[in-house]
Formats: structure tokens, sequence, C-alpha cells
């Protein structure tokens, strides 16, 4: 297994998502294509040094509200996609182990 | 009346006002034209006469589009009815609440009509990554229609659907448009709100229209615009009467082609109905002049480091728990989260939260994260620049080639990545732009060209649109079908 394989179950783990063995392989390989290509921005290293980061674009500022009570959704109505629920509550697996 | 199907919004809405055909008949014709067409095609997932039919018979009294059925791309929410996203793992999920996009839509008369097909979250480009089945593209179709928007694209080109929303984040709504030969406007970052749009990229996205003419988007945009208290990026800034700028005069106007988007990979039948639209322009009074985006051959790295971190952290609430997909039997919570998610997204997107996670996590995200948010913001410079030379546009290809044959790029990303290479700019400095057509190459595949403004200069894009649209009747083909 090479190093590349071994970094895309790493990744998998922290995004808590499984891969089959053959998705591994070919992310791993496709992950490598497109890597190569965005190191592209590594190559001039100076032509964003003293750029400021843009996170969004228009400048930022915090919208505030007033903090008002209003209406919400009904627990009825927020548990009606639930794949399990339970009463009034979504139904998971046990989460602390016994 | 005959066709209804072929009609526009506008001559739509004119036939209501002088009440010469009712909602419902509108609603029979264009259902009728998809129950004959969307075998081909397979725009629409979900398609629902009754609901439509019921929806048009209790419409309110008025309203800016009463009466005009509007398809909805499926990532965004409608109250009690099914948004998947085209992904299994919101298999199910009904929203508990309209999108605001929607809301504004019913007040003003519109039908909800019919949800359009996609890339799964809106990862792709040719709508092969739908978890449901391909998109074809109307005009040919071995080939695809574009994406992710494509179903939207899709059914207004083939005359089943009047207008549809879609939602853009590095040229969803504008290459589909281009590939399939519709009009397609990317609003300024903030003009429309995100509300109940399910988030790819939160800091690109923007829904906006797919019309068969530049009225008909600016009419829709005109709906779907303003700010919205539940969408803390929508921006307060008063909404214009867009169509007022239909008004043909464009003499005088500054058009600016980048030149860095005229290089290798450009398609010589493109590249020769984007120089013909340029002399079009120029002999309505247009002053034409090269201008430079510098930073535009880092764009696709820096879309796709920003694009894939934030959908990686914006996936990460489907986990099982609250709606959609849940694996079957669970040992345990990580068990449930782990399967969840590998059962339930697409290999687009699992690709897509590899390589964000990648670039975020520790001792990457300088090299990767923060490098790309500083060059989007010289990307963000090159286009107020131009803007502040006093240009009213940017000019260019919307794609840089018509529509490919179906699994031509599926196996390579990387490919598909590049056929976005000259919208994303666009998304990542926020400015507005459309795509409208302006050609067909010689197998009768639509051509498309892109028109960028400057920061809600919405307007002036649909001026100088409707201008060129006056002068061709590129948009009155349509296709075979």
């Amino acid at each position: 297994m090479s190093i590349k394989e071994d970094k895309i179950k790493y990744v998998a783990r922290l995004a808590r998502l499984k891969l089959t063995d053959e998705e591994v392989a070919l992310f791993a390989r496709q992950l490598d294509g497109i890597l190569g290509y965005v190191d592209k921005l590594n190559e001039r290293l100076d032509v964003a040094k003293d750029a400021v980061p843009m996170s969004h674009p228009h400048a930022a500022s915090n919208p505030f509200r007033e903090d008002e009570v209003r209406g919400s959704a009904s627990s009825e109505t927020v548990l009606a996609n639930a794949p399990q629920k339970k009463g009034d509550f979504f139904k998971v697996p046990r989460i602390i182990e016994e | 009346m005959e066709n209804l199907y072929s009609f526009t919004a506008c001559e739509l809405l004119d036939l209501l006002d002088r009440k010469s055909v009712r909602p419902e008949e509108i609603i029979d014709s264009i259902y009728s034209r998809s129950q004959s067409v969307d075998a081909k095609i397979k725009g629409y997932i979900r398609l629902d006469r009754d609901a439509a039919i019921g929806r048009a018979s209790r419409l309110p009294a008025s309203g800016r589009l009463r009466g005009v059925p509007v398809a909805i791309k499926d990532n965004i929410c409608i109250e009690g009815e099914l948004t998947t996203c085209a992904s299994r793992i919101l298999d199910g999920f009904k929203p508990p609440y309209d999108a605001t996009v929607i809301d504004k839509l019913k007040s003003e008369g519109a039908v909800i009509f019919g949800r359009a097909n996609m890339d799964e979250f809106a990862f792709g480009s040719s709508c092969e990554n739908s978890a449901y089945f391909p998109t074809l593209n109307p005009w040919d179709v071995s080939r695809i229609p574009g994406g992710s928007s494509g179903g939207s694209a899709a059914v207004v080109a083939a005359d089943e659907a009047i207008v549809a929303l879609g939602s853009d984040t590095g040229g969803s709504i504008r290459q589909p448009a281009a590939l399939c030969g519709v009009v397609g406007m990317k609003p300024t970052y903030g003009r429309v709100s995100r509300y109940g749009l399910i988030a790819f990229a939160s800091s690109l996205d923007q829904i906006g229209p797919l019309a068969k003419d530049v009225r008909d988007a600016a009419l829709m945009l005109g709906v779907i615009a303003g700010y919205d208290p539940k969408d803390s990026t929508s921006v307060n800034v008063p909404v214009p009467d867009y169509v007022s700028f239909l008004d043909g005069n464009i003499k005088g106007a500054k058009i600016g082609i980048p030149t860095e988007y005229f290089v290798g990979g450009l398609d010589s039948e493109v590249d020769s109905a984007i120089k013909q639209a340029i002399e079009v322009f120029k002999g309505k009074g247009a002053r034409v002049s090269e201008v430079s985006l510098p930073h535009t051959e880092y764009a696709v790295s820096v879309y796709y480091i920003l694009a894939t971190a934030e959908a990686s952290s914006n996936l990460a609430r489907f986990d099982g728990v609250q709606y959609g997909y849940r694996c079957k039997d669970p040992v345990n919570v990580l068990d449930m989260y782990e399967r969840t998610r590998g059962e339930g997204f697409g290999a687009e997107a699992k690709r897509r939260i590899i390589l964000g996670t990648y670039v975020l996590s520790s001792g990457y995200y300088d090299a990767y994260y923060l490098k790309a948010q500083k060059v989007r913001r010289l990307i963000k410079e090159d286009f107020e620049k131009v803007f502040n030379a006093g240009f009213d546009c940017i000019l260019t290809p919307t794609s840089p080639t018509p529509a490919f044959k179906l699994g031509e790029r599926a196996a390579d990303p990387l490919s598909m990545y590049l056929s976005d290479i000259f919208t994303i700019s666009v998304n990542l400095a926020g400015v507005p732009a459309l795509s409208l057509p302006c050609g067909f190459t010689g197998s009768g595949l639509p051509i498309g060209m892109q028109l960028i403004g400057g920061f809600f200069e919405e307007g002036k894009l649909f001026r100088m649109a409707h201008a060129y649209e006056s002068s061709t009747d590129w948009h009155k083909r349509s296709p075979q079908l």
C-alpha cells in the first residue's frame, strides 16, 4: 500500500466516510492528479504573499438583529424527517459505551 | 390555444392578462409536452401534474408571475415536497419550510412545476453525477446538457418548462445554459437569498434563473432578488426593475475582452462565434477593447481548494441522524456515521469530501486553504480594476467547448473540472454574469457567450444581452425532438 492510500484512509476517517478498498485506490490516484494541478499555486509562491486572505465577496461585518422572541417549528415538524425517533427525540445508537 | 409550452413567460403573462388563457391550460400544455419528450431528455426527477394543477387553481389575485410555471432545481427547499439534491443521502427528505426564493415565487403567483435533475449536491459539469439518471442534451441526446443545473437548462431548452431556477457555485447555471442554448444568470453574491438552498460552498453559491430569453431572465431575477434577514450574507441594496434596462441602447458602452480567456483549449467554432458576437456589439455602437485578468490561470486551483473545503464542511450535517438516509443496523454511532455517508454519497461527493477535508487538515491548511484565500483576493481585484477603469462588462466564451459526449470526461475528474475554466473566477470574485446563446457549431450544438458585470450591475448585463439578442435569432431556434 502506498503512503497516498494511507492518507486517503486517514482523511476518510476524519470525514467519517466509509470507503471501499477500490475507492481508496481510485481516489489516491485521482487526488494525486488534482493536487498536481492545484500545486500550480505553489509554483509562484510570491504571487500572493502580501494579499489579505478573502473568505467572502463582501466586506465582512457582523449582521446584528434584534433579540426578539419568534415562533419556531414544532418538534413534530422537526422530527418528521427523522430516520428513527422515540417520543420527542431523534433515536441514535448508544454513544457512551457501557 | 396551441403549443403554449413554446411561449416565453412574458408572452404568457400577456395572454393571461387579456384572459385569453387560463393558468391550468398552461400547466396542461407543458405537462403534455413533457410527457412526449422527457423520456428522451430526462430533465425532471419529479413531475406531478395534479399538484401543479391544484396550485394553478389557487393563485393569489395578482402577482408579477401569476400563472407562470417554474421548474425548480432539486437543491432548493419546497415545504412538504421531496428535495434530495439528486442524492441518495437525502432520500425521502421533505423540507419543513420553503426557501425564500420559493416563498417569493409563490407570492408573485408562479406555479411550482417539476423538480429538475442536477449533479448530486451540484458537484459536476455534466449532470452525470445525479443519483437518479443523467439528463441528456436536447440538441443531441448522445451529449451531456452541462451541469450542475443540467436538468433546469435542458427542460427550458426542450420547451418542457417556461423558466427554471438553478444554482451556480462555479458555473452551474451559465455552463448548462450555454450548452443547451438558453439564457442563464448568476447574480452578484448576496443579491438573492440562499435561505433554503442546500449549501454546497456557502461563499460562492447563488440561485439564479434559466430562461428562453433575456426578458424572462430579467423578470425572474426581479422577483427572486432582495435582502433577506434569514440569510445574513444577502445584501441590503434596492432591487431595480431589471426589465426597464431592456432599452436597446448600448451606444458607447465599454466592453472588455480578457486576453487570458482566448488561449489554448478554446474550441475554434466557439472562438469564431465569440468574435462574430463582438462585431455585433461594435455594430450597435459599443466600444470594445482588450483587458487583462492576470490571475485567471489560478482560478480553477483556487476554486477546487475553497469549494471542496466549504463542501466538506457543509456536508458534515448529513450523518443519518435528523433526516435522509441511514444505514441498516449500525453497531455504534461511528459505524452509523461512516456507513451512512459511505452508502449515501455518490463518487463525486466522496471525492470532494476527501479533497476538502485534506486541504483543511493539519499541516496542509497554510499550503492550500490559506494560499487559495489569498489568491482569491487577487482574482477579485483583477475584476475590480477592469470595472473601475469604466468598463460596463467583460465578454468571454461561457464554456471552452460545446456539449461533450456522455461519459467522455466522467472517468477523469480534472478534465471535468477544467470545463468550468471560464465561469469559476466570477464566483470567486462574487460579481454577476450571464450566459446567452451566440451561435451554433456546424453540427448544430449551441454556443454561449458570457457577459460579466461589476457588483450589483445585473441591469447593465441584461441591457447588453438584450441588445445583442434583439439583433440575432439564436434564441429563437428550438431543438428537433
